[in-house]
């Protein structure tokens, strides 16, 4: 796709990593357009910008708009502005909304439903199931699922949306070109190969610097008609996320955790002043009235039939909740080399698992 | 006058036979010569050795005395050179008249006063004599013990060098020392832990029993003070004792680092080392200037203990890896060159995560997915490839630990142990390998008699959880030792599920959702 000039100058504009947000409006408004700031570029920009940015500018002028097309090309990322058939309209709706979007995979002026799944990357192991089932109810539902890339739970949350065969939006605190942190690549990569988008407002190369991410947040929070938070700490980052929802006008989820676990705190904290409960995918469903198939997935009590008598006696030991391997042994009256075998039994039937610190539970 | 006397010179656990010859030339002045490459502890033996004679009742020969210790191009360290070199002296200036004495072997550092001094490594020359011909030794009344189980050897123990030369000559002879077999030497060992203090943990037991019945080598991971360490020192008292070669082999190696207490005779109980993270790698591999055994050849035929594993550096970590491999250490300074088998059953224990609460049902755990998968990348796939046994060690409520009964002690469990390895004796016999641990290739599919209902079973799991070719080979290994506790010929199917169990830790149980 041969982008136009004016396009192609406002990339120009936004490739500076050392120009922000505010000093990249300056120049647009002192010029006009980000055009005409290139057209007219000279030494009065460096009182707009400072001297770093204006020196990194001028050196890219110099290379040309064609060379900054084809080094857009060659990470593969393109690049959209209001207006453009890309460029979702959702987000002309915010305080600050971005002037240009860098972005790999598919992107629309329509986003569609969807919903952001925030939460920390200190994260519980019952916080990135959670994370991960809902975000996979809500692809299944053709709901797109927002989040950080980060750690932690956006990470769940990109991975269930994916594993539901849904669309999911990754929106960078870093350069389009520049995925942080360095492990989520190939999930990066993912996302774009299956319909999704990664997208950033920042210079392809910019590095993931602090400021960038609470600015970013408002992004993710824009996009979407909700937020949902998952496990968070006080002073967490998702709050800022959760700040601008509510700025944003969009309405706030949360889902709760164990009262006495650190990242609890702030999603209760959040529900008792008036964010929704999440409990399940259904429950954003119902709430945003968007229709889908209510009725809940009732839980049958399956009874799986042909266990041997010492199979159903560990198997109905579970049948409340998850128990350690003493209590396994103290309920079924198995010693350990008996009860090892038929637990391998029951995991290879894929009727139990096995969760760390050596709890057994029924596989749902 | 000529006079030659004999000595070992040890490099490593391994000896050669050295000659020291004296020659004495009359001449006016008093002139002393020491060659054939004496280190510095051999030089100062001069000092040593001439105020023992003069407090022996002998004296340094006028004229002059010439001392070579030949081979010439052999490196020879320590003191044990001492009594050869005295009787030579003394042989040579004729102050003693004796006939056999090139039949012995003579060790023993001297004091000023003339009394023979303990060495360092008796045994590993006493056994080198022996192969090279040697059939007679004196040695110092410290080492004697040490060398009781040798056999074929003929024992004098000397507290003195006047008792050496009263002996030589006839004048006073010392009574050999009545040898024992090695079955004499085993006695009932103490341990200072025997399992029936251990409550709860059935899983916990049954790995260390698999582990000990098979010499697999065993990770634990647990919440603090789960029990581990206390576990893990359960296993000296269930593990059977060293036969008569591992004890000759062990102990050598425990005499030319200098642990056998002067008095003390040869280890039958297999070593137990806890080297702490913060040891350097010479002393865990081995090295120093003379190419001292470390950590890892003091654990022959026993067990190394790592505690808290990752905390090892991960240098340290690696070169492990590598004598898990070979079993054979070998160490190479500028000054020396040493072999040292090392041939020890690796038991580690390691918290699941940075702050030691993932997965514990009392307390939370504080970390993120990001932190615990740092932990744990500290332990490499390689060396946890080499780790039959991974268990999960769950702690026992306080209030449990008080109410329940004691359970099995270890003499019970180190009976099924020995007959166990009894078995396995009997099955690898001929073989490099003596238990199930140490078969390696493609060896464990052929010997391990496994039933078509049980490789169906593996390969099910196999497909599962994705287990590598080492990790499936890593379980038949398992289960064939939980047969050999069993006294099964064949692998059957409920044995080969209670092996999955000890599986590898995979990285969807612990590192989070990916894959």
């Amino acid at each position: 796709m041969a982008e136009s000039r004016a396009l192609l100058c406002q990339v120009w504009l936004a490739s500076s990593p050392s120009l922000g947000y505010k000093a990249k409006q300056r120049v647009s408004e002192a010029f006009g357009s980000a055009e005409a700031a290139f057209d007219n570029f000279s030494a009065d920009v460096q009182a707009l910008v400072g001297e770093k940015a204006y020196q990194e500018l001028a050196r890219m002028r110099q290379l040309g708009l064609d060379r900054i097309a084809t080094a857009l090309a060659r990470i593969g990322a393109l690049a959209c502005v209001p207006g453009d058939e890309a460029f979702p309209e959702v987000l002309n709706d915010i305080i600050d909304p971005p002037d240009l979007l860098f972005y790999k995979g598919t992107l629309g002026r329509d986003f569609g439903r969807a919903i952001a799944i925030v939460g920390s990357r200190r994260e519980t192991r019952y916080g990135r199931e959670q994370a991960h089932n809902i975000a996979r109810g809500l692809a299944e539902n053709g709901v797109t699922v927002v989040s950080g890339l980060a750690r932690g739970i956006d990470t769940a949350a990109h991975l269930g949306a994916l594993a539901g065969g849904g669309r999911t939006v990754a929106v960078l605190g870093s350069g389009i070109n520049n995925i942080y942190p360095p492990e989520n690549k190939e999930l990066a990569e993912r996302i774009t190969a299956s319909g999704g988008a990664v997208i950033s407002e920042f210079a392809p190369n910019a590095e993931p610097m602090a400021y960038h991410f609470p600015f970013r947040n408002r992004l993710v929070s824009g996009l979407c008609q909700g937020t949902l938070l998952i496990e968070a700490r006080e002073k967490s980052g998702t709050l800022i996320t959760v700040g601008h929802a509510l700025a944003q006008g969009r309405d706030v989820f949360a889902l709760p955790g164990q009262v006495d676990m650190p990242g609890s705190a702030v999603p209760h904290q959040m529900l008792r002043d008036g964010a929704r409960l999440a409990t399940c995918f259904q429950d954003i469903l119902e709430d945003m009235g968007w229709s889908a198939d209510f009725s809940r997935a009732e839980q049958l009590d399956f009874i799986p039939s042909d266990l041997t008598n010492e199979q159903r006696r560990i198997y109905d030991a579970l049948c409340d909740e998850p128990l350690g391997y003493q209590e396994l042994v103290e309920k079924t009256g198995f010693e350990a080399a008996g009860l090892n075998a038929q637990i391998t039994m029951l995991e290879l039937a894929g009727l139990i698992e096995r969760l760390p610190g050596r709890m057994f539970r029924r596989v749902k | 006058m000529l006079a030659r006397t004999r000595c070992i010179a040890l490099n490593g656990v391994h000896g050669e036979a050295v000659s020291v010859e004296a020659y004495v030339a009359s001449a006016s002045e008093f002139r002393f010569t020491l060659v054939g490459l004496p280190d510095a502890a051999v030089k100062e033996s001069r000092d040593r050795v001439t105020a023992a004679l003069k407090n022996s009742g002998f004296m340094m020969p006028l004229g002059h005395t010439t001392l070579n210790l030949s081979p010439a191009d052999l490196r020879k360290e320590g003191a044990a050179f001492d009594l050869a070199i005295a009787l030579a002296i003394i042989l040579a200036s004729r102050q003693l008249v004796a006939s056999s004495v090139e039949d012995a072997l003579l060790i023993g550092e001297l004091g000023l006063d003339g009394r023979l001094v303990a060495v360092q490594g008796a045994l590993a020359m006493v056994m080198a004599a022996h192969a090279a011909g040697i059939r007679q030794v004196i040695l110092p009344l410290g080492n004697a013990r040490e060398v009781e189980a040798v056999s074929g050897m003929a024992v004098y123990p000397a507290g003195s060098l006047l008792a050496v030369a009263q002996h030589l000559s006839g004048q006073m002879p010392i009574p050999a020392q009545i040898q024992k077999s090695y079955k004499e030497c085993l006695s009932e060992a103490q341990f200072d832990l025997d399992l029936s203090q251990v409550r709860g943990q059935p899983h916990g037991r049954r790995a260390l029993e698999i582990a000990a019945a098979g010499g697999h080598n065993l990770l634990m991971i647990g919440v603090p003070g789960s029990g581990k360490t206390m576990l893990a020192r359960c296993l000296p008292g269930i593990l059977p004792e060293m036969t008569q070669e591992e004890a000759f082999e062990t102990t050598r190696i425990h005499s030319v680092a200098g642990l056998i207490r002067p008095g003390s005779g040869i280890m039958t109980q297999r070593p137990f080392r806890t080297p702490h993270h913060s040891a350097s790698m010479p002393a865990l591999i081995g090295g120093g200037a003379n190419a001292k055994p470390g950590e890892v050849s003091l654990a022959h035929n026993g067990v190394l203990f790592l505690d808290e594993m990752p905390e090892y550096p991960r240098s340290v970590l690696e070169s492990l890896r590598q004598r898990l491999e070979d079993g054979v250490t070998t160490i190479s300074r500028v000054k020396a060159h040493a072999a040292y088998p090392s041939r020890f059953m690796l038991v580690a224990s390691m918290n699941p995560c940075p702050c030691g609460f993932y997965g514990s049902q009392t307390r939370p755990c504080r970390c993120g997915s990001h932190e615990i998968r740092k932990y744990l990348s500290r332990v490499s796939g390689p060396l946890l490839d080499r780790i039959d046994l991974q268990v999960e060690i769950d702690a026992v409520p306080v209030e449990e630990i008080a109410q329940r009964e004691p359970q099995e002690g270890s003499a019970a469990v180190r009976e099924r142990v020995r007959q166990a390895r009894a078995i396995q004796h009997q099955r690898y016999r001929g073989k490099a390998a003596l238990t199930n641990a140490a078969i390696t290739g493609k060896e464990p599919e052929k010997l391990a008699l496994l039933r078509a209902e049980a490789v169906s079973i593996l390969q099910q799991a196999a497909k599962r959880y994705t287990l590598s070719m080492r990790a499936y080979m890593r379980l038949i290994r398992v289960a064939r030792t939980i047969a050999d506790l069993a006294g099964e010929e064949q692998v059957g199917m409920n044995t080969m599920a209670e092996a999955i169990q000890f599986r590898m830790m995979d990285g969807k149980y612990w590192g989070g959702m990916n894959g």
